[in-house]
């Protein structure tokens, strides 16, 4: 059981499985084999979508249903995403990736290390130009966040330089990247650091 | 950055323990002849499988453990004649709280676990172990003076 395991979270909204499908089509340019495991509350939405999109075989999409705060399937008690993941890796010896998504959640949200090893949180503009600021775990402890929705900020009244200067701040040198999954821009660099980070190619 | 994947780069498992006698008394030996490397590992990224390390003699490695490995204090990733790589991690800071009755402590216990904050207990102490700054945790705990007795000692280990 040595697959490299990436979670995937962030609010409500703001992409996470939007990146998630851009991000299969520019792992296959990279001969990368990856499955996918989401997370929702009490219904197998995302999943659904992901299978529906047809940018993975369909029974390397598997959901689970937290039903309850999606944290606590992927940090208090992560046992219901590792025995999923665990069960991909046996069905599908030769992947090279699981790309976990959380549920949507709040800026407190955070990865057990337990079940990923590096992890990337979505926020997007449309969500306020003030999130870095609020300092939430989210924001502060991912190995690399993410905002998305770039194209949005003039018409949400967002100073992107100014959130992206403050996300920088906050994050004591850690990775910020500008994503706009509805042209693609920044899926390519979002790619390029898994591959950096955990499968060292 | 290019990645080198030579083979002899990557480390997929845990080798042994310097704890155990066996393996200290060798790790002795190749530390008197200077082959002994060590590669430093932060509290908060010992709990990763996979990660890029450098230790201390400049030298970069791949960590691919399998899911039932983990690193600690003293993990052996490489032990050969000549040479061995050994890792330390440093126990993180904490916070002790010191309970002054049975109803504070449960308070306090309620408390920690509902902010998610990773705790041991003690017969007669909870320690908080910090994942960033104190002050943060410190600040939080002012806030429960009103409901609970109990005072706070930083340790530094």
């Amino acid at each position: 059981m040595n697959v490299a395991r990436v979670g995937i979270g962030g609010p409500v909204g703001s992409g996470k499985t939007a990146l998630i499908e851009r991000l299969l089509m520019v792992l296959k340019e990279k001969n990368v084999k990856p499955a996918v495991i989401t997370n929702d509350l009490v219904t197998d939405e995302d999943a659904e979508r992901i299978k529906g999109g047809g940018y993975l075989e369909e029974d390397k999409v598997l959901a689970v249903q937290a039903g309850a705060c999606p944290h606590t399937v992927i940090r208090e008690d992560p046992s219901l995403n590792i025995s999923a993941a665990n069960y991909l890796e046996e069905k599908f010896p030769d992947l090279d990736l699981i790309l976990i998504e959380s549920g949507g959640d709040n800026l407190a949200s955070t990865f057990s290390l337990d079940l990923v090893d590096w992890w990337i949180f979505v926020i997007d503009v449309a969500g306020g130009d003030d999130i870095p600021r609020k300092n939430g775990p989210g924001v502060i402890k991912s190995d690399l966040l993410i905002i998305n929705k770039t194209d949005l900020a003039p018409y949400v009244n967002v100073n992107l330089k100014k959130m992206i200067d403050e996300a920088i701040e906050v994050r004591s040198g850690k990775d910020v990247l500008e994503l706009n999954c509805k042209t693609g821009l920044g899926v390519s660099e979002v790619a390029d650091k898994i591959c950096k980070n955990v499968l060292f190619r | 950055m290019t990645v080198d994947t030579s083979k002899d780069l990557f480390f997929d498992k845990i080798v042994g323990f310097e704890s155990d006698p066996k393996i200290s008394d060798k790790l002795h030996s190749l530390e008197h002849k200077g082959a002994l490397d060590i590669i430093d590992v932060k509290f908060e990224d010992a709990q990763r499988r996979r990660m890029r390390l450098k230790s201390r003699k400049g030298k970069y490695y791949y960590l691919t453990l399998s899911r039932d490995q983990k690193l600690s204090n003293g993990s052996v990733l490489s032990l050969e004649d000549n040479s061995a790589i050994v890792v330390r991690v440093a126990d993180g800071p904490k916070i002790r709280i010191i309970p002054h009755d049975t109803s504070s402590a449960l308070r306090l216990g309620y408390f920690c676990g509902n902010l998610h904050w990773k705790v041991g207990f003690e017969k007669k102490f909870i320690e908080i172990v910090l994942d960033g700054e104190a002050k943060n945790y410190l600040d939080r705990l002012e806030n429960l003076k009103d409901f609970a007795k109990f005072e706070c000692l930083e340790v530094d280990t």
